[in-house]
């Protein structure tokens, strides 16, 4: 090295920050980390927040859809008015005759069975699984009704009850012991 | 078969003594400590006001660090500081860099005498434009060669070598001006 660079050295040498200094970047540097850490944070947790808004409002629109599908199911089904298959008005007779449904089709709410008069049934689908569709009569207005029986499965799990009126017929769902039930009738009968 | 001593097959665990991490914190600073330095001295080379430097290494240093945390080298903060600089040069903050006079002719280099001063040194640094100074610093202290200079601040390696002669020239005029008088009445 010669004269002049070790000259040159030496002076650079001499040349540093100020302790004071060296400190008050080096803080600073862990501050602004830090300040930019939390504001990832932020990010990630409004990205979190929105994810699961998006995954709730998704969820929510598929319950509903899927329930405006069943409620279309049942009013087509009534408004087909087929005949039945078997005609009595007892429901271990059409249990008995329909030996394909691997569920009871008596409803556990009394009031069904009291105010209600069995014609007879027939199988039908409800959401891609068997079902029964029993004709009734209604004993105080005499109105012809559906009521529907099919056991509960994984997507009808998450049915909630309701009334409802779909293309002009009057419905109920609710569920019982492990079965969907769904009743239907007129809304002209009704009114 | 006698059965073996249970306590043979113990493993210690070696826990990591507090010092140990006290120790490692300790030379991260260090290195921090001298990478600034450096940076600090690379844009006096520059700027050669001391508060300037101090503001052009700091702003750099945060902007890396902000950016890339503690995984800073000397070649990335020489570079941060040099595109700040210019930037700064740019917005007019900065009034350095001079015109390059290709005409004027200055003594050759010989040996600086023994007895020159830090103030001497400092004004003959004062003299020379900053990218004679920072191509005398890069080379002398930091020892890059003039291909690495070349490389840094993307100019050709003629120029480069052209800024390190000029500006070890200029110096040598005003650290040993008898000498270059007497070059200069030789001619």
């Amino acid at each position: 090295m010669s004269n002049f660079d070790e000259t040159i050295k030496r002076y650079y040498s001499s040349m540093s920050l100020p302790a004071e200094k060296v400190e008050t970047i080096l803080a600073n540097s862990v501050r602004v980390r830090k300040s930019l850490f939390s504001r990832y944070y932020k990010f990630a947790g409004i990205a979190a927040l929105l994810l699961i808004g998006f995954v709730g409002l998704h969820l929510q629109l598929h319950k509903a859809t899927m329930t405006e599908r069943l409620l279309a199911e049942i009013a087509m089904n009534h408004q087909k008015r087929l005949n039945v298959e078997v005609s009595t008005d007892q429901y271990e007779v059409v249990q008995e005759k329909l030996n394909r449904l691997d569920f009871s089709i008596l409803p556990v709410k009394s009031e069904l069975i009291v105010n209600y008069t069995l014609l007879g049934g027939r199988y039908c689908s409800i959401h891609g699984g068997l079902a029964v569709q029993l004709k009734v009569r209604e004993k105080a207005s005499g109105e012809f009704m559906t009521l529907y029986v099919t056991k509960l499965t994984d997507t009808l799990e998450d049915i909630t009850p309701l009334d409802a009126e779909f293309d002009g017929v009057r419905i109920r769902l609710w569920k019982e012991d492990n079965r969907l039930l769904a009743i239907a009738g007129n809304k002209e009968a009704s009114q | 078969m006698p059965k073996m001593a249970k306590s043979a097959n113990i493993t210690w665990k070696t826990s990591r003594l507090p010092d140990e991490g006290r120790h490692k914190k300790d030379c991260l600073k260090m290195e921090e400590r001298d990478l600034l330095n450096a940076g600090f001295r690379y844009a006096l080379s520059l700027v050669r006001v001391e508060p300037d430097a101090e503001d052009l290494v700091q702003e750099s240093w945060l902007r890396l660090y902000k950016k890339r945390g503690r995984r800073i080298n000397k070649s990335l903060l020489f570079r941060t500081i040099r595109n700040l600089f210019i930037d700064q040069y740019r917005r007019g903050k900065l009034a350095v860099f001079g015109q390059f006079n290709e005409e004027q002719e200055y003594p050759e280099l010989t040996s600086l005498p023994s007895d020159v001063t830090m103030m001497d040194l400092e004004l003959a640094l004062a003299g020379l434009r900053p990218e004679e100074r920072e191509a005398i610093f890069l080379n002398s202290v930091e020892g890059y060669t003039v291909d690495e200079i070349a490389d840094f601040t993307q100019r050709s390696r003629g120029t480069v070598l052209s800024l390190i002669h000029r500006g070890k020239q200029k110096m040598a005029k005003v650290l040993n001006p008898m000498g270059s008088d007497r070059q200069e009445s030789s001619i």
